[in-house]
């Protein structure tokens, strides 16, 4: 941390305000100078790509809007900062997914802020009365949303990721940094549980 | 009357029913599995296996459409580019 107030060049109100934002900034800063241009055009073509995907997700993990706009926001510019470690020859999209998990993770245990995923229905917006979804009619899909809400957290992770946005068991295994075979089981267990609070409506 | 379907054997296939509908078998192991739950139903009158392939079948298609509906921040990726440029 001493380190990047040293490096900060111009600003003394973030000497007055040492949040960790500001030092990320600074860390971001001197990342952009030594980032190639072609590099930089990659992660923008990327932001432009994936952003909907990842919001998506942090949608579900943090399950309010604010939230998951904070948080896909703190994705990209964790991966911005680690982009030089990102394999070219992998998928981005499992690469990002991993950093919003580990964010939204960070999240929990740093601030104490995101609803607790296992806290339930009690502590989460209504979402047909605000804007972190848009409203529909259909029944079965109101249903649904509510269900995998509630899952538990190992088994809602799988439905989104599987589910939601499609990934392969072989992503999933990256992403959540399990052996396929977890993954495999736990969402056979997921689907069951999901089928079981859904199944009036579907 | 029916037989009981043997339990040992049934757990074992369950997770058989998600290989399948993710598009995880090879031609031979997905005919095997039809002919299991074919069996399953004419000897054990049991439609368990069946039945999950639709329910999940159709979670998944409602899970898509879920996906659909998730509107997106306009300003999200100006934000972004912000902040790291």
């Amino acid at each position: 941390m001493q380190f990047y107030f040293l490096t900060k060049r111009d600003s003394l109100n973030s000497y007055l305000l040492p949040t960790p934002l500001l030092f990320f900034n600074d860390f971001i800063f001197q990342y952009n100078n030594s980032m190639n241009a072609e590099d930089k055009k990659l992660f923008t073509d990327f932001v432009e790509q994936y952003h909907q995907d990842v919001y998506r997700v942090a949608l579900y993990f943090t399950r309010n809007q604010d939230d998951a706009y904070d948080i896909t926001q703190e994705t990209f510019l964790r991966a911005w900062k680690y982009f030089y470690t990102f394999d070219r020859t992998t998928d981005f999209k499992n690469w990002i997914l991993q950093i919003l998990r580990n964010t939204f993770l960070s999240s929990i245990q740093k601030n104490n802020k995101m609803v607790h995923p296992e806290k339930g229905l009690d502590h989460l917006p209504d979402t047909r009365a605000s804007h972190d979804f848009q409203i529909l009619d259909d029944h079965r899909i109101d249903n649904l949303r509510n269900a995998i809400q509630n899952l538990p957290t190992d088994f809602r992770e799988v439905i989104i990721l599987s589910d939601i946005e499609g990934l392969s068991y072989e992503s999933i295994a990256q992403v959540l940094d399990i052996p396929i075979g977890t993954v495999r089981s736990r969402l056979h267990r997921a689907r069951l549980l999901l089928k079981e609070r859904v199944n009036p409506a579907i | 009357m029916t037989k009981k379907p043997d339990p040992t054997i049934c757990k074992s296939k369950q997770l058989l029913v998600n290989d399948f509908i993710d598009n995880r078998m090879t031609d031979i192991e997905r005919e095997d599995f039809l002919r299991w739950i074919q069996n399953c139903h004419e000897q054990y009158n049991c439609n368990i296996c069946s039945d999950r392939i639709q329910s999940f079948s159709s979670l998944k298609v409602l899970c898509k459409e879920l996906a659909i509906h998730v509107q997106t921040p306009s300003d999200i990726v100006s934000k972004i580019k912000t902040q790291l440029y």
